[in-house]
């Protein structure tokens, strides 16, 4: 009896976060009906015509999907894998600082970029990245010719992921750094005694501690895949390069807000949707069966 | 017995998801059948009535409001509450209330707008663009105008709305009736003009530039002696509305009208982006991008970026509209008091005059919501915005600034050759042809600024902009110097829902990898059998039958 007077309280504390996920959660899913109609705001989705699965149909016929599809992927796959590389070397160049105060100097330096938005950071990075920027300046004294950054295809992912690496890889080491102080110290003296130099220590010691963090942070990143950054990319493309910037975020936005196509924008985004719970999936059975991370 | 708690979570929460809904679909339904009941009276009134008259008892109307960025207005004034709104109140025995406001700054008000539609509540009335009343129109939302527009309407309101050869009001009929009152902007807003350092001009002792010849040899000259940037440009190559710093002039100098819908020789409806003039032009463009007349850097630039450029003087020749003069030259001629600008009409086509597209004479519109008892109010309040707006609120406006975002409605209403009329009519008073009190309201302002700024040359930058902007810009309008290219549509077809963000995906890529060189030329060749293909010629037999209709 009083065990289940307790498990109705439990079930009352519950509730007010019910609330709000069915409110904000679960009723504006079935907003994806939008999808499967010829949408039309003043008639309401109750109103608007219900054409089936035209809008997926006439998705997968434009030559941009694919195109699309991949440029998300690849700049996402780049992203991940520097996200995971910079901040780790960061990480541990940041640990092996013999003086704490200069330790403390570099973390708020590098993190610092993290909090400006990118609608700041692209007016800085068309600056420097122009003709007359102080990136071009050093290109054309080392190679005597100037870049077209962002109106090239090929450099234009680069640009995008290595902006991206510059402005979190502070952010991100923290977690890492966090990580590296829960390494039992007297590993690090046991390895001295064995006689282990500066890069046997990282090596053998300080790599091994941190690895199932490295790993939880790359599997949960998996279900980010399909987000290549709307922000970035909408501050810094232009119609040059949409052949290698255009990502589904970007697309869903242009076709969708700007041309009035709500039903193809929601089939666009609803597939976006889809391939991301998958990836989640995914990368929660990896993640428990590599990490040991489980949320149930 | 857990399970079946789950599903009966679910299954409560289903139901309570479709009672909503129900709920929802009822009062959507209750408004109809209201509207209905609430059939308009003024289809009763018959023939003409006093367009000013007051209402006999007040009317209230309610207001889905675009507020100006900065109203200025004194402390005690708001956007609802000024000089203005009383006055109108006043003279028209009329209660403006705003519903909600939103300013003109970015999407907030279209946001708005598309809030209250889809939450199916509108204000007595509301501003809206094309796209939306056409849904509106088919949701059979709106109030039918014709009879309140013929026995209420101005002369004056009358005579604008004539000035775009019935344009305007066709674009707002339905099926016959008259659904919204939209705007008339200024036919000049659309027209490029070449905008030209004249003091460099006279330095390097140059001729006038006329053609596509003499512009390149200027801009040269300008480069090389001057060290100035060649023409500007922005991303957006051509823009049928406002484009600034556009290349629109060039292609229209080979009779290639991008982005517009245009007839053919043959009187057949034709999309210009895909004509085989346009050829002609992308290489002469491609050209000027391989000699470095263009910076190649146009394709990633901003408006802002190119602006930058002729603020700090290094700008000396680009294309634009009329009022240029009153941003952003008037802060390059504040940063150098040297700097003269001089608009020209440049470069000419092949009959020796300048060719350039108009835009849509109207494009927003002010509808009101089927059952509202008094139309006539609405048109009577537009009557005398038109009237105040022309004077520029003289004598109404003492205390406040004169700024007509201030007034009930937002609807910008003007006669479509506005500007040049004004530019003209100043300019036979300075010739002595006419007499100083044929001015009024904007006509006379351009006068006084014109001698305020002939008596202390550039002190007064405001009068200077407004000078310039009309008597060195909007005057060269006025001449026979131009050939305007109407486009014949300007809305959107049905398939062009589904599939125009595509093909305007394929030719802004298309234009802009010829331009730059990474195509060839005859990539275009290729770009015109994919667009037909993938629903342009679909969409192109949709316009024909649309304008036949």
């Amino acid at each position: 009896m009083g065990k289940k007077s307790n498990a109705l309280q439990y079930h009352l504390m519950l509730a007010p976060g019910m609330v709000f996920i069915i409110i904000f959660g679960i009723i504006p899913l079935f907003g994806i009906a939008i999808a499967f109609q010829d949408f039309i705001p003043v008639k309401g989705i109750t109103g608007s015509k219900w054409v089936g699965f035209d809008n997926f149909i006439y998705m997968f016929q434009l030559d941009d999907s694919k195109r699309i599809l991949f440029n998300t992927l690849y700049i996402s796959i780049l992203k991940m894998i520097m996200q995971v590389l910079v901040p780790v070397g960061t990480a541990l160049l940041l640990h092996e600082l013999v003086f704490n105060r200069s330790k403390r100097w570099f973390q708020t330096i590098i993190y610092l970029p993290h909090f400006l938005s990118w609608v700041i950071l692209a007016g800085i990075l068309t600056d420097m990245l122009s003709a007359q920027g102080i990136v071009n300046k050093i290109v054309k004294g080392l190679f005597g010719d100037t870049v077209f950054f962002l109106g090239s295809n090929f450099w234009f992912p680069i640009v995008v992921v290595l902006s991206d690496v510059w402005k979190e890889f502070g952010f991100n080491a923290i977690i890492f750094l966090a990580a590296l102080t829960a390494i039992n110290p007297s590993l690090y003296e046991a390895a001295e005694i064995d006689g282990a130099g500066r890069l046997r220590k990282i090596w053998s010691v300080t790599l091994p501690g941190i690895l199932p963090t490295i790993v939880l942070i790359t599997t949960l990143n998996i279900g980010q895949v399909l987000n290549a950054g709307f922000d970035q990319i909408y501050n810094l493309y232009n119609p040059l390069v949409y052949q290698s910037g255009d990502i589904i975020d970007t697309y869903v936005y242009r076709i969708g807000l700007v041309q009035y196509q709500f039903g193809l924008a929601t089939a666009v985004g609803s597939m976006k949707s889809l391939v991301g719970f998958v990836l989640i999936f995914i990368s929660y059975r990896l993640a428990a069966k590599y990490a040991n991370y489980r949320i149930f | 017995m857990k399970r079946r708690k789950l599903t009966t979570l679910l299954l409560g929460s289903i139901l309570v998801l479709s009672a909503c809904s129900n709920a929802a679909d009822n009062t959507a339904n209750n408004a109809g059948n209201n509207a209905d009941a609430g059939k308009n009276n003024a289809e009763t009134a018959v023939g003409k009535q006093d367009p000013y008259a007051p209402m006999a008892e007040q009317v209230t109307i309610s207001i889905g409001k675009e507020a100006a960025v900065d109203p200025k207005l004194p402390s005690g004034s708001t956007v609802e509450d000024n000089e203005l709104t009383r006055y109108f109140s006043e003279k028209l025995n009329i209660k403006y209330v705003d519903d909600w406001q939103a300013t003109s700054s970015g999407d907030a008000y279209r946001q708005k707008v598309s809030l209250s539609l889809t939450g199916g509540d509108l204000p007595d009335v509301i501003v809206v663009d094309k796209q939306q009343l056409v849904q509106l129109v088919n949701a059979d939302m709106l109030e039918d105008l014709t009879g309140v527009y013929e026995n209420y309407v101005s002369p004056s309101l009358k005579a604008a709305y004539d000035s775009t050869n019935g344009y305007s009001l066709n674009s707002a009929t339905f099926d016959g009736k008259l659904r919204a009152f939209p705007n008339v902007s200024p036919g000049a807003d659309a027209e490029n003009l070449l905008w030209v350092r004249q003091d460099w001009l006279d330095e390097l002792n140059l001729p006038a530039p006329k053609t596509l010849d003499d512009i390149i040899a200027v801009t040269k000259a300008f480069q090389k002696k001057k060290g100035a940037s060649g023409i500007l440009g922005t991303q957006q190559i051509v823009n049928i509305g406002n484009s600034q710093y556009g290349f629109d002039t060039i292609f229209s100098a080979f009779d290639a009208y991008p982005e517009l819908w245009v007839k053919d020789e043959q009187g057949k409806v034709v999309y210009g982006s895909i004509q085989p003039q346009m050829k002609e032009a992308l290489a002469k463009l491609q050209d000027m991008v391989k000699e470095g007349l263009i910076d190649k850097e146009f394709a990633v630039k901003k408006p802002e970026q190119a602006t930058e450029l002729i603020v700090s003087g290094k700008a000396g020749i680009f294309f634009g509209p009329w009022w240029l003069p009153y941003s952003p030259l008037n802060d390059a001629v504040s940063q150098d008091s040297k700097a003269e600008w001089a608009a020209y009409l440049a470069p000419e086509g092949k009959e020796g005059k300048m060719n350039t597209h108009l835009a849509a004479a109207s494009a927003s519109y002010l509808v009101v919501r089927k059952g509202y008892e008094h139309p006539e109010a609405v048109l009577k309040t537009l009557n005398m915005q038109f009237d105040i707006d022309q004077l520029q609120g003289e004598g109404i406006v003492e205390m406040d600034p004169y700024q007509w975002m201030n007034m009930p409605f937002t609807l910008l209403l003007s006669n479509y050759d506005d500007k040049e009329k004004k530019a003209l009519a100043v300019q036979s008073v300075i010739d002595g042809s006419a007499a100083v009190d044929t001015l009024q309201g904007e006509a006379k302002q351009v006068y006084e600024s014109y001698l305020k700024d002939k008596e202390t040359p550039k002190k007064d930058m405001a009068a200077w902009s407004q000078r310039n902007a009309f008597l060195t810009g909007a005057l060269i309008l006025a001449g026979d110097g131009v050939s305007q290219k109407q486009g014949v549509f300007y809305d959107q077809t049905d398939t062009m829902r589904g599939k125009w963000a595509n093909l305007q995906k394929l030719e802004d890529e298309t234009m802009l990898k010829i331009i730059m060189g990474s195509e060839s030329v005859d990539y275009f060749d290729s770009f015109v059998e994919k667009w037909k293909s993938q629903g342009g010629d679909q969409i192109t037999e949709e316009v024909e039958a649309q304008i036949n209709k």
